[in-house]
C-alpha cells in the first residue's frame, strides 16, 4: 500500500483532533517519555501533522515511543486526545505495512510468543509480594498469537527480521 | 377570512452577497411574480439601505399595495425597519412579513445553491400566503413607571444607579450581600494605573448611599418578578441582620465583645471575623450584621449596644417581603472565581502553598489579613520565589472554554505589586497566550518584563509537592525553548477563571431571560443590542452578561442606564399587538362551565365570569397564544398569529414535494432565535426544514400538525424554549401537556412517531438545531419518499375527523 491509499476521510479525522491543539505545551510537561527519550516531543508531533507530512509521521520512529500512559490525554486542556491519535496513528502504519522500528521488534516477539511485552522476571514477583499484589497468572498468549497472526502483524515482525 | 382586494409586493433582497451569492434572487423574485396577489416583485441589493426602502414606499404608491413583503434576514433582525418603512408609506405596519432568507437559507445552505434557491421560493410563498390574511393592527401604548431596579451592588451596579438615579429616576439597588462594593471591594489595586481600589470605588459608595434618588436595600433578594416594559412589579426578600439598620451607627462596639470568630469571606478566609460583624471598614450601609450560623446567642453584643443607648439588636427579626414597581430592570450580578480544586492537577486544597488569585490580593492589601506581608501558608514565611499560573480553569475542556478575559492583566498586576514589595523576590508567569488588549495594557506588560519578573510560555501538566521543604514543582514545558522544564517555586499562585455568579440560573428564571452555554446572562443580539436582554426592559451591565474588567463593566453599566432611561424617559410606552382576544358568540363559557383559557394564561390576564364569554384584558396579555391553542371551542384568536394565518403557511410549504420537507415551528425566543444561530454561525445542514415562527410553543396546536401530515409533510417537528426558560413562564409546559400525546395518536393512525419530534433548545444552541436537522433529514432518507406517502394515504382519513372534530 501507498500514502494515496490512506483514505482522506482518515487523514482528516485525525488532523481535525489535532487542528484543536493550540500549542501550551502540557502533554509535553507531563510526558515521561519525553524525560528520558529527546526524541518524543508529543506536542510536535501533533504540530507536524496538521503542518507537517502525515506519511512522514507514520513511517517515523516517534508514534512508537509513546509509552501509552494516556498522561497527555487526561490533562490536555483543549481534548485533543494524543495518546488516542497515537494508536490511530500506529493502526494507519501497521495497515500499509510499516514496521515498528527495530528497537521495538523485540517487545513485539516478546508479545507475540508470551503474550507480554515485558518478561516477568523473579525480579518483578519479589516486587509484587512485597506489596501485597497477587501473582501473576499465564497471559492469553494462543488469543494473542491468533490476534496477530489474523491482523497479519506477524509479517510486519517477520519481515523485518528477514530484511 | 381572506380581505378582499389584496395587493402584494414582494421584495428580494441581496444582502451584497451575503444571500445573493447562494440564492438566485432574481429567479426567486420572478418565482414570486407567479403567487396569488402579487402585483409587483423585485429582488434589489440591499433591502434596508434608504433607496431600497424609497422603492418599497414608492410602489405602495405606484402599484397601489397593501401589503409587503421582504425577503432578506431574520425578522429578529430588520422587521421593525421594514415596518416603520411601509408605514410611513402609508401602509398599516402590521401588513407586512418577512422572509428569513439569509440566517434560515443561504448562510445554512451555501453548499447547494439550487436547493436553497428552491428553499428561498417556499419561504417566500409562505410569507405571501401569511401576508394575504394580514390584517391592519393598532399599536397598544402602556403607561410607564419612571423608576428603575438595579440588580447587584458591585461597580456596575453602582454606576448603572448613579446614572440613572443623576438622571432623575428613583433607583432601588437590591443587593445580596451586607455590603454594595462587589469583587472590587476585595481589590488591592486595579491594573493598569495600580490606583487603590477601594480608593476610587469608596466615594462612589458613599453617594449611593447618600443620593436621595437611589433606595439602597442589602442583604436581600430579588424573588419574584412580574409584569412588563415600563411596568415590572417586583418582590425582593429582605434578610434579617438581627441588627436594626435605623438605630445601629456602626460603631463596632458588639463585635469588641463578641466571643466568637469565625472564618472572614471577604479576606477569603485568611482572617477572622466575629459572628456580628461588618465585612470591611468601608462597607456601606456601614451596619453590622449577625451571622446566625455562627452565632451562639450570648447577648453580650446586646448589652453592648444598650450601653451605647442604641439597643439596635433584635435576635428575633424574620425575612421581610417589599414589593414596588418600576419601568425597567438591570441586572449587575457579577461574577465568581472558579473553585481551582475542581481540577485536581492544580493541587489546590491539597498544597498549603498552592493559593488563588484573590487570596494573594487580600495579603498584598495592606488592611488585609497579613497587613501587606506576602506569606506562605505552611510556615508563615515570605516566599523567595513565586509562580504565578494563569488559565487555571479558562481555555479548558475540562472546567470553562472560553477565556475569563482579564485574568493576564490581573496576574501581571499581582505579579508587579509583588516586585515592588520584594524586590529581591524571583516571580515566574506561566502563561500560555498573554492577553493585554485595550488601552495601556501591552505597556503594563512590557514594565512587569523590565521589572525582571521572569516569562514562562507553557502551561503546567501537573503541581507536586516537595513534602520536606513543602515547595513546590511544576512540571511543563518551556514552550520557547521547547524542552521539558521541572520548576521548583516556594509558593504557587492559581489565577483562577471567572464564572457566573451562584444563583444567576434562579434569577434568570425570576426575570424569565436566557442565559448562554457558559452560564452567564445571553443578551438580545450580539453586535447591536449587547446590552438588552431579549426581555424588553430588561438590561445587563458588567460580568453577569460575561467576564469583563472594571472600565468595561463601568462603560456597560452607562449603556445599561441609557437604554433604561431610553424607555422610563417617556410616559408612555408602544408595545405590539400580538395579543389573544376571545369571540364571546363562539366562547362556549356562556352556555357550559369552562374557563380553560384562565387556567392557561400565565399572566392572569383573563377573566371569567360564570355565564359570560371570557375576556382578555390587553395590557396583561403578553401575546404567548396559549390559550388560543388550549380553547376547546376555537373562540379565542391571537392577533398577528391567527389559525388562518398559520394554516396558510402550512398550505405554502408543503405545496410542492411535501414528503421531502420538515415544518418546524418555532417559538421567537429560544428555538428560532436557535436556528438563526445556526446561520449565523455558518453550520452548514440539508435545508428541508420550513419553518414557521410563532411567539410561543404553546401556541402550536395539534391542528396544525394534522394538517400538515394531511398535506403530506415528510416530518414535523414542534419546538420551544428549554422548560423553566420559557419567556412566557409556562408556555412550553402547556405546549408539552398538549404535543406530546400526538405521538401516540400519530402512531395508531399509522405515522410512524420519530416522524414527528418535539424539541426544546435555546438561542445559544444553533448547532443542536443544525444537528437535529441533520439527524431528522437522515431519517426521513432511511425511510424513503414511497413510505411516507403511504403512511400519509393511509392516515388521511383520521387526520381529516381528527380536524372536522377540532372544528
Amino acid at each position: 500500500m501507498t500514502s494515496d491509499e490512506i483514505p482522506k476521510e482518515i487523514v482528516d479525522s485525525v488532523r481535525s483532533r489535532a487542528q484543536l491543539c493550540f500549542g501550551c505545551g502540557v502533554c509535553m510537561g507531563g510526558c515521561p517519555v519525553a524525560r528520558v527519550n529527546e526524541k518524543f516531543h508529543p506536542r510536535r508531533l501533533i504540530r507536524d501533522l496538521v503542518f507537517g507530512s502525515f506519511m512522514e509521521v507514520l513511517r517515523g520512529e516517534t508514534i512508537w515511543l509513546c509509552a501509552q500512559c494516556h498522561i497527555c490525554s487526561e490533562t490536555c486542556p483543549q481534548g485533543v486526545g494524543i495518546s488516542e491519535i497515537i494508536v490511530d496513528l500506529r493502526n494507519l502504519a501497521t495497515g500499509i505495512g510499516v514496521s515498528p522500528p527495530e528497537s521495538y521488534i523485540g517487545n513485539l516477539k516478546q508479545l507475540a510468543e508470551t503474550g507480554r511485552t515485558v518478561p516477568v522476571s523473579s525480579r518483578v514477583e519479589r516486587l509484587r509480594n512485597r506489596l501485597g499484589l497477587d501473582k501473576l497468572g499465564p497471559a492469553a498468549a494462543e488469543e494473542i498469537r491468533a490476534l496477530v497472526r489474523d491482523t497479519k502483524f506477524e509479517e510486519l515482525i517477520v519481515d523485518k527480521e528477514g530484511a | 377570512m381572506k380581505p378582499d382586494d389584496v395587493r402584494i409586493g414582494v421584495y428580494v433582497c441581496h444582502c451584497g452577497l451575503n444571500i445573493a451569492a447562494v440564492v438566485d434572487c432574481a429567479q426567486v423574485a420572478e418565482a414570486s411574480a407567479k403567487l396569488p396577489d402579487v402585483v409587483v416583485s423585485k429582488d434589489y441589493r440591499y433591502m434596508c439601505s434608504d433607496p431600497g426602502q424609497e422603492m418599497i414606499k414608492q410602489d405602495i404608491e405606484k402599484h397601489d399595495l397593501n401589503r409587503v413583503v421582504v425577503a432578506a434576514c431574520s425578522p429578529r433582525m430588520h422587521e421593525p425597519t421594514f415596518r416603520k418603512c411601509v408605514e410611513s408609506g402609508g401602509i398599516n405596519p402590521f401588513l407586512f412579513e418577512m422572509a428569513n432568507i439569509r440566517e434560515m437559507d443561504s448562510w445554512c445552505h451555501s453548499k447547494v445553491p439550487e436547493e436553497a434557491t428552491e428553499k428561498a421560493k417556499d419561504l417566500v410563498a409562505m410569507a405571501v400566503a401569511k401576508a394575504r390574511y394580514l390584517r391592519p393592527l393598532d399599536t397598544m401604548k402602556v403607561p410607564v413607571t419612571p423608576s428603575s431596579l438595579v440588580i447587584g451592588g458591585g461597580v456596575a451596579g453602582i454606576h448603572a444607579a448613579l446614572d440613572l438615579a443623576d438622571m432623575g429616576y428613583k433607583v432601588y439597588l437590591v443587593e445580596r450581600s451586607t455590603t454594595i462594593g462587589g469583587k472590587m471591594a476585595q481589590l488591592d489595586k486595579t491594573f493598569p494605573t495600580l490606583d487603590c481600589s477601594i480608593c476610587i470605588l469608596g466615594p462612589k459608595m458613599v453617594e449611593v448611599d447618600q443620593h436621595p434618588n437611589i433606595e439602597l436595600v442589602t442583604n436581600a433578594e430579588v424573588v419574584k418578578v412580574d409584569g412588563y416594559i415600563g411596568n415590572f412589579h417586583v418582590t425582593v426578600r429582605k434578610n434579617p441582620r438581627y441588627v436594626d439598620e435605623e438605630l445601629c451607627n456602626g460603631c463596632g462596639e458588639c463585635a469588641n465583645v463578641c466571643p466568637i470568630e469565625v472564618p472572614n469571606t471577604y479576606e477569603e478566609a485568611l482572617g477572622p471575623r466575629k459572628a456580628i460583624y461588618v465585612q470591611f471598614p468601608q462597607a456601606i450601609p456601614m451596619r453590622f450584621t449577625i451571622d446566625k450560623d455562627a452565632c451562639i446567642e450570648c447577648y453580650k453584643c446586646v448589652d453592648a449596644c444598650y450601653e451605647q443607648g442604641r439597643n439596635a439588636i433584635d435576635l428575633s427579626m424574620t425575612p421581610e417581603e417589599m414589593e414596588f414597581d418600576v419601568g425597567t430592570i438591570t441586572v449587575a450580578t457579577g461574577y465568581d472565581m472558579y473553585d481551582p480544586s475542581q481540577v485536581k492537577e492544580y493541587g489546590y486544597g491539597v498544597y498549603d502553598n498552592v493559593v488563588t488569585a484573590l487570596e494573594i490580593e487580600r495579603m498584598v492589601n495592606a488592611a488585609g489579613p497579613t497587613f501587606s506581608h506576602v506569606v506562605r501558608p505552611s510556615d508563615r514565611e515570605e516566599p523567595k520565589t513565586v509562580a504565578f499560573v494563569t488559565c487555571v480553569g479558562s481555555r479548558d475542556e475540562r472546567a470553562q472554554i472560553y477565556c475569563s478575559g482579564f485574568c493576564c492583566m490581573y496576574t501581571l498586576k499581582n505579579a508587579v505589586l509583588l516586585k515592588d514589595h520584594f524586590p529581591d523576590m524571583d516571580i515566574y508567569i506561566i502563561f500560555m497566550d498573554m492577553r493585554t488588549n485595550f488601552k495601556g495594557y501591552e505597556e503594563f506588560y512590557r514594565r512587569a518584563r523590565k521589572m525582571g519578573i521572569k516569562f514562562i510560555r507553557g502551561h503546567p501538566d501537573e503541581i507536586f509537592e516537595d513534602p520536606e521543604t513543602g515547595n513546590l514543582i511544576l512540571s511543563l514545558e518551556d514552550l520557547s525553548a521547547g524542552r521539558p522544564l521541572d520548576l521548583e517555586v516556594e509558593m504557587v499562585v492559581l489565577s483562577q477563571a471567572v464564572v457566573p455568579s451562584k444563583g444567576t440560573k434562579e434569577l434568570s428564571q425570576i426575570l424569565t431571560v436566557s442565559t448562554d452555554s457558559s452560564g452567564f446572562f445571553l443578551e438580545s443580539h450580539p453586535k447591536l443590542k449587547p446590552v438588552d436582554a431579549a426581555t424588553d426592559g430588561i438590561y445587563f451591565a458588567g460580568s453577569a452578561q460575561g467576564p469583563k474588567d472594571i472600565p468595561y463593566s463601568v462603560a456597560q453599566a452607562s449603556a445599561a442606564a441609557s437604554r433604561s432611561a431610553r424607555v422610563i424617559s417617556h410616559d408612555e410606552w408602544e408595545i405590539e399587538p400580538i395579543i389573544a382576544y376571545v369571540d364571546p358568540d363562539k366562547c362556549r363559557n356562556t352556555t357550559v362551565k369552562c374557563g380553560v383559557c384562565a387556567t392557561k394564561c400565565p399572566y392572569g390576564a383573563i377573566t371569567v365570569v360564570e355565564g359570560q364569554a371570557a375576556v382578555v384584558t390587553p395590557a396583561k396579555c403578553h401575546g404567548c397564544g396559549t390559550c388560543v391553542a388550549d380553547c376547546p371551542s376555537n373562540a379565542i384568536s391571537q392577533q398577528h398569529f391567527t389559525d388562518a394565518q398559520i394554516i396558510s403557511q402550512i398550505h405554502a410549504a408543503l405545496e410542492k414535494d411535501p414528503e421531502n420537507k420538515i415544518l418546524g415551528f418555532l417559538c421567537n425566543w429560544c428555538s428560532y432565535a436557535g436556528a438563526d444561530l445556526a446561520g449565523i454561525s455558518r453550520h452548514q445542514f440539508p435545508p428541508n426544514l420550513r419553518p414557521i415562527r410563532v411567539m410561543c410553543s404553546g401556541r402550536v396546536k395539534r391542528e396544525f400538525v394534522y394538517e400538515a401530515f394531511l398535506k403530506g409533510a415528510g416530518m414535523v417537528m414542534v419546538s420551544g424554549c428549554h422548560f423553566a426558560d420559557c419567556h412566557y413562564i409556562t408556555g412550553n409546559y402547556n405546549a408539552e401537556k398538549r404535543i406530546k400525546p400526538l405521538f401516540r395518536i400519530l402512531e395508531r393512525a399509522g405515522i410512524n412517531p420519530k416522524r414527528f419530534r418535539l424539541e426544546w433548545f435555546s438561542a445559544a444552541e444553533g448547532e443542536y438545531y443544525a444537528r437535529i436537522t441533520r439527524e431528522m433529514v437522515d431519517f426521513m432518507g432511511e425511510l424513503g419518499e414511497d413510505q411516507i406517502r403511504l403512511e400519509n394515504e393511509k392516515a388521511g382519513p383520521f387526520l381529516e375527523r381528527m380536524l372536522n372534530r377540532g372544528a
